[in-house]
């Protein structure tokens, strides 16, 4: 695994909130290209900030290099990040006007109709287009946020908690549809099942730290073992 | 209270717009000269907030009812000219959706409940808070008060000016019934402002426009 | 929850549907002034009404809606008829006043009801600060309802744990639900950002 090319490379991270200190301490890491990572670990071991960090959303101490460059606005063009909450990633009044506004603010070549047919296409949504997010059901609304990343093609996903909430349908068809994204995955989930089912490396975070790391032959009661030692 | 269409003759009508309309494009410029990306959200939520506020009606004795505006408050979050111009659009769909107002007296409407709490409101507490520094509570319920004192006595001039009622005969039951609704308002400013403060110190450091 | 959409008349294939929305607002406008303009004259508003009637029927509204819409400015009206009671003022003043009022809010539904709600806020992309204003409207429509669906949800809460619902209950769900849509700006924020959102877009 060694050999293939660094996507992201997270060196000496740290942040803390104003009302809450170190929730991330001094974080090393390296995601290589088009791998598919978890991080897994109780609520508040920093997964979301961690995140956050890499998609330059937080000021941090530390580093974040992605594709060998430091972090600037224009590499925002590379990250797709999917928020828990579809109704804080969906802000506009239709399903259009959503899944194209990445492609409008980054300019991005070709008709915008026809990038929003495409991408609502690629996630099993035909002719969402004029549709309401209000009147979506909670799993539509995870697949429209997720056609609202596919519309600019970003290399690198970062996805907050995408199973929480679906019904048991809806959430095998999103795995099915996190399994086709093409490019780097970085997932931060308490799933733990799919993070097996999708992962090539899983990491344990706890308390802002990274405690322990797997790689292949995942083993789920080792996983949970591990989150029982690690209850404060 | 919003006057409907139809009330007001052509003379208030072209005062009350000319005046509301270029505060609303004056508190425009002011705020996409200084505006931030954080702010954009937080307009927009805020806009949500208040025209659920205003949505929500409680009955009151003799079939009239009264509705909260947030308008106060909302200036005391966000300052002055942000809250005069997102409570105009506000008041601008209200007329559209609820029928609270027409769409030619939102200039009216404007004046009397947006003008008169958020711009107003505002530099009446700005200066008293000055004078008296300890008694925020007090001022804050004070100021919404006269401010709905204020917008009542505009409403009253309004309607007279356009010959549909005599302000002497119903300045009086404007005012009474305005105070009501003001008392309530005042409770709602004070009680939330220090709800904020003690939950989310935070939000009331943002910056005034 | 389910909710009643403003615009829900506006997908039905009717006349003024059909029509552009910023002639529609356009003439909306227009029609308000000609109504305030010129001097009364009940055969011009009975032909109105009867315009605005045809029109209502073949754009496919169904009249118990339009009354209903027609209702909620009633309690205006019998304030300002109470107040020009008292100021012994001739009334046909207010029953003129009232005629051009309803006929308005006639007019103003006609509008609203044929116009699907982002056709609505195009329009106010080419005002001044248009891009701010719809922007503003676009978080309102989006917003809401899930603002309401919140309020509903605490209220139910409140309920279930005995809680009996005074002006103080309300006080602080209002409280809550200020705080709860102030850190959703942050988060709609982020997500804004992540997608290549900056200010600049707005001048």
């Amino acid at each position: 695994m060694e050999h293939r090319k660094v996507k992201i490379e997270v060196i000496n991270l740290s942040f803390s909130y104003e009302e809450k200190k170190d929730v991330l301490k001094d974080i090393n890491l390296r995601v290589f290209e088009n791998e598919r990572l978890s991080l897994i670990g109780e609520n508040g071991s920093g997964k979301t900030t961690l995140l956050l960090c890499i998609c330059g959303l937080l000021k941090f101490k530390g580093k974040v290099i992605i594709d060998g460059e430091d972090f600037k606005e224009s590499l925002r063009r590379k990250i797709g990040f999917l928020f828990e909450n579809p109704d804080d990633s969906l802000f506009m009044p239709r399903v259009y006007d959503d899944v194209a506004f990445g492609p409008k603010n980054f300019k991005i070549q070709g008709k915008l109709d026809e990038i929003v047919k495409s991408s609502l296409n690629k996630v099993g949504l035909k002719d969402f287009e004029n549709r309401v997010p209000h009147h979506l059901s909670f799993g539509e609304k995870k697949k429209v946020s997720l056609a609202s990343l596919l519309s600019y093609d970003p290399e690198i996903f970062l996805l907050d908690e995408p199973t929480l909430g679906l019904s048991p349908l809806a959430r095998k068809e999103f795995i099915k549809l996190v399994k086709n994204l093409r490019g780097t995955v970085v997932i931060a989930t308490h799933d733990i099942d799919f993070a097996i089912e999708i992962s090539d490396r899983i990491i344990f975070l706890n308390k802002g730290k990274i405690k322990r790391e797997y790689k292949e032959n995942f083993n789920k009661d080792e996983i949970i073992k591990l989150f029982e030692e690690n209850i404060t | 209270m919003h006057i409907p269409d139809g009330f007001l003759d052509t003379k208030t009508l072209f005062i009350t717009n000319t005046v509301s309309y270029l505060t609303f494009f004056y508190s425009g410029r002011k705020i996409l000269k200084k505006i931030e990306a954080e702010r954009v959200p937080i307009l927009g939520l805020s806009t949500a907030f208040i025209f659920l506020i205003s949505s929500i009606s409680f009955p009151l004795p003799f079939g009239t009812s009264i509705h909260l505006l947030g308008s106060f408050f909302i200036s005391l979050i966000l300052g002055p000219f942000s809250a005069f111009f997102i409570n105009f659009l506000s008041l601008f769909l209200q007329s559209l959706l609820l029928s609270h107002g027409g769409i030619l007296t939102l200039g009216a409407n404007s004046i009397n409940i947006a003008f008169s709490s958020c711009i107003l409101g505002f530099y009446f507490y700005k200066f008293l808070i000055r004078i008296l520094p300890n008694f925020e509570n007090f001022i804050i319920f004070i100021i919404t008060i006269f401010t709905a004192f204020i917008g009542s006595f505009l409403l009253t001039l309004e309607l007279n000016f356009s010959g549909k009622i005599s302000f002497q005969k119903s300045f009086l039951p404007i005012i009474s019934f305005h105070l009501v609704s003001g008392s309530f308002e005042g409770l709602f400013t004070v009680f939330l402002i220090n709800f904020i403060k003690k939950l989310k110190p935070k939000l009331l450091e943002v910056e005034k426009i | 929850m389910k909710h009643h959409f403003i615009d829900r008349f506006a997908y039905e294939r009717g006349f003024l549907q059909a029509l552009s929305p910023i002639i529609k607002f356009i003439t909306l406008i227009f029609f308000l002034f000609l109504l305030i303009i010129l001097s009364p004259n009940l055969y011009f508003y009975f032909t109105i009404s009867l315009i605005l009637l045809i029109l209502l029927f073949i754009s496919k509204i169904p009249f118990f809606y339009f009354l209903k819409r027609i209702i909620l400015i009633t309690p205006f009206l019998a304030v300002i008829f109470f107040l020009s009671l008292l100021s012994h003022k001739n009334l046909s003043q207010f029953f003129l006043a009232l005629i051009r009022s309803v006929l308005s809010l006639f007019g103003v539904i006609l509008f609203l009801s044929t116009t699907k709600t982002e056709e609505f806020i195009k329009i106010f992309e080419k005002v001044p600060y248009g891009n701010l204003i719809s922007l503003i409207f676009s978080f309102l429509y989006r917003y809401f309802y899930i603002l309401e669906d919140e309020l509903q949800k605490m209220k139910r809460s409140m309920i279930s744990k005995g809680k009996k619902l005074d002006f103080k209950s309300y006080l602080i769900l209002s409280g809550l639900l200020f705080l709860r849509s102030y850190e959703r700006s942050e988060r709609v924020l982020k997500a804004m950002i992540s997608k290549g959102w900056n200010i600049e877009r707005l001048k």
